[in-house]
């Protein structure tokens, strides 16, 4: 009898016969010309799909780059390049500092840090408050790695020292740095925060 | 089964580390997956490209919580599924013009040529037609050529329900072309 309830069952085992889920055995005898009538229509069905799938193209190396980016260990990676191009900036800064015979004032750390995008930086407030402490001392009075005594000055537990010591705008610093927290730099002489970084 | 990407457990442990090296020789091994499963369930070049990097920017971005409870690349059959959805799904109101245009095309060319149903292009448009339920169970099975166990650990679905989506997606599909050829003898009901 012609029901939609027997063409469901018809369309099941022609299905699971071309998936060889079943043998013709297995389908009610007075079934079987009906599901092999159908199975071969949905065999057709299956070969044309099978066809179309496509294992040849490969993926662009522009692609590739876009996805590889998205990895978050890369994009942290990305970070901590920044602070390391900060640091390096610092470093900079000492350099400019240390070897400045006519400028009264060096360059600022908080204006240089402002092209880092990820560096934050918490030295404003306290420019402020102490104006002396920015400005660079005189040729022969700024304080070198001849001067100050450098070392493990401001004790950081989770990130390590990896620079003791560097002149930042005439002050002494100390640098720490790892690979979960990022980059801070310590004032030597109170161990209060010039700049950190947001990893 | 075939089309299985050929991922060394030693690539995945050291993608799950961080391994810039062993992701993107994953990416590259995954990539034909990916894109053949986003192809079958959108059939629409554009948006499986989309979906494909999509899934592959998941698959980067989660690896390190990859927790080996299923193989690798039933992982990935995940990813790149639900990334087809979440595609197909983006695009709905887009896609439901486009599918209304093209039927319309092959109301005038199908009705007279009973062999456009074996053309692949044709099957994929009236495949795009059936629910998501039903027609990723049947790229897995006529695209992939994933088995029933295989199909199951990826939609974690029990094999019985594979095997009902399967044989229901396909008569709906068997439908779809009997609407376009005049071979419309008979009608199963929907679910």
């Amino acid at each position: 009898m012609n029901t939609p309830e027997n063409f469901e069952r018809i369309d099941d085992w022609a299905s699971r016969l071309i998936d060889d889920d079943i043998v013709l055995d297995d389908v009610d005898p007075t079934s079987r010309a009906a599901v092999t009538e159908r199975a071969e229509r949905l065999r057709m069905m299956r070969d044309a799909l099978l066809v179309s799938r496509d294992d040849t193209s490969t993926i662009t190396d522009d692609t590739v780059t876009r996805i590889l980016a998205t990895s978050p260990r890369h994009r942290r990676v990305g970070a901590y390049v920044a602070g390391l191009a900060a640091a390096a900036a610092v470093i900079a800064i000492v350099g400019i500092a240390v070897s400045s015979t006519g400028d009264s004032r060096g360059p600022s750390i908080g204006a240089d840090a402002t092209t880092q995008t990820k560096v934050a930086t918490v030295e404003s407030a306290a420019a402020t408050e102490a104006p002396a402490a920015t400005e660079a001392p005189a040729a022969g009075q700024a304080p070198t790695a001849m001067d100050v005594s450098g070392g493990d000055a401001c004790p950081d537990a989770v990130r390590p020292t990896i620079i003791p010591l560097a002149v930042i705008d005439g002050e002494a610093v100390e640098i720490h740095w790892s690979a979960v927290n990022g980059i801070v730099v310590y004032r030597i002489s109170d161990c209060s925060v010039v700049l950190t970084t947001t990893p | 089964m075939t089309n299985t990407p050929r991922v060394s457990s030693e690539w995945v442990e050291r993608g799950r580390r961080g391994d810039r090296g062993a992701i993107e020789a994953i990416v590259r091994e995954v990539y034909p997956l990916v894109r053949n499963v986003c192809r079958g369930m959108l059939n629409n070049e554009a948006d499986a490209e989309d979906a494909t990097q999509n899934a592959l920017i998941n698959v980067v971005r989660n690896i390190e919580r990859f927790d080996g409870r299923s193989s690798f690349t039933t992982w990935v059959y995940r990813i790149a599924t639900n990334a087809a959805i979440d595609e197909g799904r983006r695009r709905g109101r887009r896609r439901s013009r486009i599918v209304h245009d093209e039927s319309e095309v092959v109301d005038e060319v199908g009705t007279t040529a009973q062999n456009r149903v074996d053309d692949a292009d044709q099957l994929g448009s009236l495949l795009r037609q059936l629910p998501d339920e039903f027609r990723v169970a049947v790229v897995l099975r006529d695209v992939m050529d994933l088995d029933y166990d295989e199909i199951a650990r990826i939609l974690g679905v029990p094999g019985g329900t594979v095997r009902s989506r399967i044989a229901r997606g396909r008569t709906r599909l068997a439908e779809l072309v009997g609407n376009q050829t005049d071979d419309n003898e008979r009608h199963t009901p929907h679910a």
